[in-house]
């Protein structure tokens, strides 16, 4: 951006001098483009960029909107494909979390100071249970809205008594990876619609979408929906 | 008509400056958050950098070049010469027409390319480029062609009917 500006800058003599120049031709007689170089003219220009635009938006943007998904031929993604209707950037598989995410014994720890509680997924499941419509909205470009049910963060930094000025760091089950923790600012923290999700779609968690329990807040990139969460504490 | 006025040196020169300024502002930030990053990210941005220029004037230039000189050449003879005693002349309009479908097809193929290149690495799992996308690449060039090669009739035609109608005196001198 920078260089663009200051790239404008140096050739503005050049650009106001061609506006100018253009004005003054097509004042007084009648201007149509070119009939020599009929593949350059501004208007064939803009028609074929026009078109390519077009072309992708239509054969692509289906697999962020739904109103294209018919016709998404060449997105890398398609609504809808995947575990209980979503896709999945980085399975259970991958992230190496398979036998921790299963074992019975697994606990969500939430800490705040020298204050912790553990709570099975079971514990979690009779916390009161809050319903919110949010995007899985990934930065490689693909947006998918889903359902997803469970316990407000706010309510589990209510457990250890954290005040409401707190943030929260959420860890996953994870044993390596740049995405394996992520911070919620205060204000996310504490907001209504930041869940520790335990249910998508109605049915529990699908191991691929963080089972037992994954993070979902309002406007966060998909990469800091944090999966497979182990551990919540204050910052 | 009279000449639109040149605009006043001091306008143009303030103009200048601010965008020269908002330009450097931007560079800097940039440059502070480069610092940010970790060594490797660095690399990669860097490979990717270059990789873009590379590309562009490397491959994609000359292929597009090669592509119209090719088409422009294989034109005139056409409408000159001919090609084996066969003269045709492109219609007016073809031109454009042709340049737009190559670069729908173009763009698409610049879209296409890397999924093939990601699904020949095998896909990190099966919600990712899930699509028949090489098959679906060669249907789209095909209605490309069909709709350049069917425009091109329409106008070919539309032309002729035309030479029909006017006296051949009145076409010489357009």
């Amino acid at each position: 951006m920078g260089a663009l500006a200051i790239h404008v800058a140096a050739q503005l003599p050049t650009i106001v001098r061609h506006w100018r120049r253009e004005r003054a031709v097509s004042g007084g007689q009648v201007s149509t483009g070119s009939t020599t170089a009929e593949t350059t003219t501004r208007r064939g220009f803009l028609v074929a960029v026009g078109a390519g635009v077009a072309a992708v938006v239509l054969l692509t943007a289906g697999q962020s909107f739904r109103a294209l998904r018919r016709t998404n031929l060449f997105a890398p993604r398609v609504q809808g494909l995947g575990p209980q209707g979503l896709p999945v950037n980085k399975t259970a598989a991958a992230a190496r979390v398979h036998d921790a995410a299963t074992d019975p014994a697994w606990t969500l720890t939430v800490v705040h100071g020298a204050r912790s509680v553990a709570l099975t997924r079971a514990e979690l499941e009779a916390l009161p249970q809050t319903e919110v419509e949010l995007p899985i909205a990934c930065v490689e470009g693909w947006t998918t809205f889903a359902r997803w049910r469970g316990v407000r963060v706010a309510d589990l930094l209510a457990l250890v008594d954290a005040p409401s000025g707190t943030g929260a760091r959420v860890t996953s089950l994870e044993p390596s990876g740049p995405y394996r923790t992520s911070d919620l600012e205060p204000a996310f923290a504490h907001h209504p619609r930041t869940l520790v999700a335990l249910e998508l779609g109605g049915e529990p968690l699908d191991l691929d979408h963080g089972y037992p329990a994954r993070l979902i807040a309002p406007a966060r990139p998909g990469v800091l929906q944090t999966k497979w969460l182990t551990r919540v504490e204050t910052t | 008509m009279t000449a639109p006025p040149t605009p006043p040196p001091r306008v143009l020169r303030t103009v200048r400056l601010l965008l020269v300024a908002a330009g450097a502002v931007g560079l800097g930030v940039g440059a502070v958050k480069l610092t940010a990053l970790h060594p490797s990210q660095l690399r990669s941005l860097a490979v990717w950098l270059v990789a873009g220029v590379v590309l562009h004037d490397g491959v994609l230039v000359p292929l597009v070049t090669v592509a119209l000189a090719g088409g422009g050449l294989v034109l005139r003879r056409l409408a000159g010469p001919g090609i084996r005693g066969r003269r045709w002349r492109a219609p007016r309009g073809t031109g454009p027409l042709v340049t737009s479908c190559l670069v729908v097809g173009g763009v698409l193929t610049l879209v296409v390319l890397p999924e093939l290149h990601a699904r020949s690495l095998g896909a990190a799992n099966p919600t990712v480029v899930p699509g028949d996308y090489g098959r679906r690449l060669v249907l789209a060039w095909a209605v490309l062609a069909v709709v350049a090669v069917a425009r091109t009739g329409g106008l070919s035609l539309r032309d002729r009917a035309r030479r029909r109608r006017e006296p051949p005196a009145a076409r010489e001198a357009p």
